[in-house]
């Protein structure tokens, strides 16, 4: 079993243990050790309850990005958009959380996360879209509406919904009965501190995960999705609507990436900050990839991209030749490493050719 | 005559086909050498070598007695070797003359000298006969333009050894005459030329000599002048076939399917389809003949509701399809077997279970509410698998590991299992080895046995005659004729496809 | 403070320059096939080579150097991926402009302890007057007194208009773009040609990248691209992958720019809106709306040969 999965992700690890590596070097030519850095980014990442929720907290965006790319993906789409959607997400969230301060939890709470959701979901339908009825490639298209997609938010938290007073662009504190609970107020026996941001989000997501699971499994539209995304004409000629599936893969994929909203806004912030991504669109793509478009696997990656950014931060602290965007770096490596697929295919065959000697 | 060419045991394996089996052949300078073969005989894959486009496996080239290293088609054409591919290679949206002279363009003081381009061009095309418009941009192009641009391409190299890919099969009959034309000129003026077909009265017509391909391996290789038709079509389909079973099926009379004029124009107002009528009775196969390209391919994309035809209609069971549209075509029981497998019929990279289901998923059984019914999907995989006798019957593996024949029996099961009214099957033994065509037959009669309405189209005229009741003659998008298989000989229907005239009759 | 003046009209140009490079560049490597979005990452790793060795050397000029040689090199980088690898172009233009996040940060970092910006650097690019054409009046205000990066610019769009469509390069890279087997079966070098493209995309980025920091700049900050890289990418398509007209959508795209920088402050139109037209004009080609952007046909597929 154990070397069957190995076997078929041999170019998933060997890119790993080639970013590691490769990663040591340049942590040795900036005057470190490269044992030391590592040790530290395991140990805050996953040392103790509390630091592991810190880094569940850190991967609960990704997961939502990158499940949002690989629905698409599944499709043969290229969602590069999940960092606009996730704006628009966050910003729908927030402005259902201040504006309707009066209603009661059980009320907000819901209907914020069906805005998030909802805008997401109107961003990721709009390429979805044109790419059916006009064949516009998907890939730009994402692109040009993440700029206008923050450049909307943006203009909203700088102008009208700007919190007075305010130096930063940033709205209004959300009402308190939209706030989601810490995982730390959930679940006391961990002992995890309620002052970390880990939320109730996270579980949301690990339940996305698993709805999108059952979606691809067990669902026609599943299916359907596959069989778009393998090959359109045959889908079509088997009297499979692929316009209808296209724009539905989009939209679902976008309000699953408008949920980083809902972890950002009400779970951490309890507002809506300009530009508080941290590239979590971008990185969804790198956490799709990794995790091969598959939400099990992009749970796992996702966690890993969310130990690194967790482990970054105190490398950052703990030492004075690293700072913290060194995991760019990091996943940066991993994703050109990851996407080489010939490379790793070259040095299989060659592996293969040894053994058969 | 000395040997300009020698291909020594070469091999290649794509994936699970081994497409060239230790294939020798001497070609010998100033012939026209023949290669005929079926389809996926491995004629393509073997031309593709020598010209430098696939790494074999293994073997050896030697040309003009020398063994020559072929890595990539700048050697092949640095040993004057030139060749026309199949499936045309342009440059589409480049103009004809941009298509010929690319990597070795005339240069003056830095600059691509279009002019001298255009002259050298004009005269060779002068030269040999070859007319086409240097300006347009191929796009614009018909096909017997864009093939004679193709031989300019390789002149204007100066090669001597001229390979041709079923240069035949987008041609009309007076196009085909030309070209041979051009192939005695080019004999004559010294060039050695390799001309792939499987039309076996064409290449009796001008080779010198034959060679004969059959999965993968090189069967023979005789001179034209020794070859007989009859011959030559056991060799290369492998063994005598059975007599046919003269069982044609008397059905009952009632017409199942009927379509009116279709008709279709191209979006430049060509007309692809003219009026095309004609009727399928229940427990009838009829069969649509033909030179390809005449219209076949579009009948077939018409008739299962993917291509949208400008009038005429459709009748199946009395009821006419008027939504055009492929879901609901088959709602209304028509079914196909693609001429395009792989790209129409099959999704490769699904699971076996997965393209067993392909068309039927929102179907009772097999889906309730949008849910998918493992238990009875597996059921229905099983069985197909089990009654199409596919090879290995694992439902979960993937469907590209399956070999050709066997993903035709995919396809085939899976559409033959549902019983259709109407069932659609467009060269459906096509790259299939001998043994599964006859399963395919079998499977095909049994269906029309049970009432279908079954239109046949294919290229091969062998598998018309042994399973038509009916045939229609399809020439440049017209029915032109409709006769029965015990009414005709091969020489006649074969006029008719080239021609289109029915008066010799 | 005036809205429109000849300051508006130099600083489109300043502004469209790194544009213009980064979107010529990227022709080359589209027009051969490989789609490249590692644009942006190109100018921030151009930007900050340029802005490190011009710190230490003191001479603006190796700056340029270092930029363009660092753009070729990580260009290189975008290329083994994905045209040896056959890895996905977009994923592997990702993966640069993450690295391109990390790089200059934690480099600027170890060596200057700074790691959102590296020390001013003292020399600059020199302005050039050019002879005649200063004298005359507003004209020569306009068109003269620019860094050498912005006169590079426009000769790259003149020499690669040439260079495409009248060089055996030119017509080869094309050929490699919209159908490499079609180039290939007539003894053309697909993989050489995509190579070509994609270092001439690094090389242009990266002196579009030397300019920000020691051009128009005098130090390299983090981020300092500020998505110009897109913007040029999307330039390129509203150009429809023609240097002519992919020099005046740089030019709107530019101006579009100064007039952001203008209003900053100023109430009436929101400068997010601004910012916003280059990308929507960008969707309304793509789409269809303002004459249809039809990329090289073979662009973005990985070319395996057989
Ligand atoms: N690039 C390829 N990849 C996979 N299979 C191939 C490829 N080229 C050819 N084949 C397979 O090899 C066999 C021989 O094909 P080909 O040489 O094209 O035959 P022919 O030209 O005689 O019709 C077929 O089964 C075909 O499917
Ligand atoms: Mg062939």
């Amino acid at each position: 079993m154990i070397i069957k999965f190995l076997k078929n992700n041999f170019a998933l690890i060997a890119s790993f243990l080639a970013s590691l590596i490769l990663s040591g070097i340049i942590i040795l030519l900036l005057g470190e050790n490269p044992f030391r850095i590592f040790g530290i980014f395991i140990s805050s990442a996953f040392g103790s309850w509390n630091n592991i929720a810190y880094t569940l907290f850190f991967a609960t965006p990704l997961i939502f990005t990158g499940l949002s790319v690989a629905v698409c993906f599944r499709c043969g789409l290229f969602n590069i958009g999940a960092e606009g959607q996730l704006y628009m997400g966050a910003f729908a969230c927030a402005y259902v959380g201040f504006t309707f301060a009066d209603f009661p939890g059980y009320l907000l709470i819901p209907l914020s996360i069906l805005f998030s959701i909802g805008a997401g979901g109107f961003i990721g339908l709009i390429p979805g879209y044109l790419k059916a009825k006009t064949g516009a490639h998907e890939v730009i298209v994402t692109i040009m509406l993440n700029f206008i997609a923050i450049g909307f938010t943006g203009y909203f938290v700088s102008g009208p919904f700007k919190n007075p007073g305010d130096l930063i662009p940033q709205t209004q504190l959300i009402s308190e009965s939209a706030h989601i609970p810490k995982i730390g107020e959930l679940f006391g026996i961990l002992g995890i501190k309620s002052s970390i941001p880990l939320n109730f989000s996270f579980i949301i997501a690990v339940f996305i995960c698993l709805l999108v699971y059952f979606i691809f499994k067990y669902t026609t539209f599943g299916y359907e999705i596959k069989a778009v995304g393998l090959n359109k004409k045959a889908a079509s000629a088997s009297g499979i609507n692929v316009n209808r599936i296209i724009i539905l893969t989009f939209v679902l994929g976008g309000a699953i990436a408008g949920l980083v909203g809902v972890n950002e806004v009400m779970g951490y912030r309890y507002r809506f900050l300009d530009g508080f991504s941290a590239g979590y669109g971008y990185l969804g793509i790198a956490v799709a990839l990794l995790g091969r478009n598959h939400p099990a696997g992009v749970f796992i990656s996702a966690v890993i991209f969310g130990a690194v950014m967790r482990g970054g931060l105190l490398v950052d602290v703990y030492s004075d030749k690293i700072s913290k965007d060194f995991v760019y770096i990091i996943q940066g490596i991993l994703i050109l490493f990851v996407v080489s697929g010939e490379l790793w295919n070259k040095f299989r065959i060659q592996i293969d050719a040894e053994k058969q000697r | 005559m000395k040997p300009c060419i020698r291909l020594k045991k070469i091999s290649k394996r794509f994936g699970s086909v081994l497409a060239n089996d230790d294939v020798n052949l001497t070609v010998y300078s100033g012939e026209i050498h023949s290669i005929v073969g079926g389809n996926g005989a491995g004629k393509t894959t073997l031309m593709n070598i020598l010209y430098g486009l696939v790494k074999p496996d293994s073997g050896e080239i030697f040309i003009n007695g020398e063994k020559t290293d072929i890595r990539s088609s700048k050697n092949a054409i640095s040993k004057d070797i030139g060749m026309i591919h199949q499936d045309f290679l342009f440059i589409e949206n480049m103009d004809a003359v941009d298509n010929i002279i690319l990597g070795k363009e005339p240069l003056k003081m830095g600059i691509v000298d279009k002019k001298k381009a255009k002259k050298k061009i004009k005269n060779l095309s002068e030269k040999y006969h070859l007319s086409f418009d240097v300006d347009k941009n191929i796009s614009e192009l018909s096909m017997g333009e864009r093939q004679r641009i193709e031989i300019v391409k390789v002149l204007y190299r100066n090669a001597k050894i001229l390979i041709l890919d079923e240069p035949t099969a987008v041609l009309t009959p007076q196009e085909v005459k030309e070209l041979f034309n051009i192939l005695r000129a080019l004999k004559k003026g010294g060039s050695t030329i390799i001309f792939i077909s499987h039309k076996l009265k064409e290449v009796l017509e001008i080779s010198d000599r034959i060679s004969i391909m059959r999965s993968g391996r090189m069967v023979k290789t005789l001179s034209a002048k020794d070859a007989e038709l009859k011959d030559l079509a056991v060799k290369m389909i492998g063994g005598e076939l059975p007599e046919i079973e003269e069982k044609h099926y008397q059905g009952d009379e009632k017409v199942l399917v009927s379509v009116d004029n279709l008709s279709l124009k191209s979006k430049d107002g060509k007309k692809i389809l003219k009026d095309i009528s004609f009727e399928i009775k229940s427990g009838e196969i009829f069969g649509i003949a033909g030179i390809e390209g005449n219209g076949q391919k579009e009948l077939e994309e018409c008739l299962t509701g993917n291509l949208i035809y400008d009038s005429g209609s459709i009748t199946v069971e009395c009821a006419i399809l008027w939504d055009i549209s492929s879901k609901y075509f088959k709602d209304n029981g028509v079914s196909r077997i693609p001429s395009n497998r792989n790209e129409l019929g099959l999704i490769s990279g699904f699971k076996l279970y997965e393209n067993l289901i392909l068309g039927y998923i929102n179907d009772k059984p097999f889906s309730n509410f949008c849910l998918l019914n493992y238990n009875e999907i597996n059921k229905e995989c099983k069985k197909i698998v089990k009654d199409y006798d596919i090879e290995p019957p694992d439902i979960y593996q993937l469907t590209e590991n399956l070999s050709g024949g066997n993903q035709q029996k995919v396809v085939i099961g899976r559409e033959f299992s549902k019983e259709p009214l109407f069932l659609i099957a467009a060269h459906p033994t096509r790259g299939v080895d001998i043994k599964g065509s006859w399963f395919i037959h079998k499977k095909l009669r049994e269906n029309r046995e049970k009432g279908s309405a079954v239109l046949l189209i294919s290229s091969d005229l062998e598998e018309l005659f042994t399973l038509c009741d009916r045939i229609g003659v399809i020439y440049n998008g017209e029915i032109v004729d409709i006769v029965k298989p015990e009414n005709i000989t091969f020489d006649e229907i074969g006029v008719l496809m080239l021609s289109g005239l029915t008066s010799f009759r | 403070m005036e809205l429109f003046d000849i300051g508006i009209l130099t600083s489109t140009i300043r502004l469209s320059t790194p544009l213009i490079l980064c979107a010529i560049g990227g022709l080359y490597s589209e027009r051969g096939g490989v789609v490249n979005i590692a644009l942006e990452g190109l100018l921030l790793f151009g930007a900050f080579s340029a802005a490190v060795v011009a710190y230490y050397t003191g001479n603006p000029w190796l700056g340029l150097l270092a930029g363009a040689v660092t753009g070729v090199f990580i260009a290189f980088l975008h290329g083994l991926v994905s045209i040896t690898f056959l890895g996905d172009q977009i994923v592997s233009g990702m993966g640069i402009n993450i690295l391109a996040l990390g790089v200059p940060a934690v480099f600027s970092g170890a060596f200057f302890n700074t790691p959102s910006s590296t020390p001013s650097i003292e020399k600059i690019l020199p302005s050039l007057n050019i002879p005649v054409i200063e004298d005359i009046p507003l004209l020569g205000e306009i068109l003269s007194g620019y860094t050498v990066p912005v006169y590079l610019s426009y000769a790259a769009v003149i020499i690669t208009y040439f260079v495409l469509f009248y060089t055996i390069f030119g017509l080869r890279l094309r050929a490699v773009g919209e159908n490499p087997k079609a180039a290939e079966s007539l003894g053309v070098n697909v993989i050489r040609y995509k190579y070509y493209g994609v270092l001439l995309s690094g090389l242009l980025a990266g002196i579009g990248g030397a300019f920000l920091s020691v051009g128009h700049g005098t130090q390299f900050i983090k981020n300092m691209s500020a998505g110009r890289g897109y913007i040029a990418l999307a330039a390129l398509i509203f150009g429809k992958w023609h240097p002519f007209k992919t020099l005046l959508a740089c030019l709107i795209f530019g101006f579009a720019d100064a007039l952001q920088m203008r209003l900053q402050g100023v109430i009436g139109i929101p400068v997010q809106f601004i910012q916003m037209i280059p990308y929507i004009l960008t969707i309304l080609v793509i789409v269809g709306f303002i004459g249809k952007a039809v990329p090289p046909a073979a662009s973005g597929v990985p070319y395996r040969k057989g």
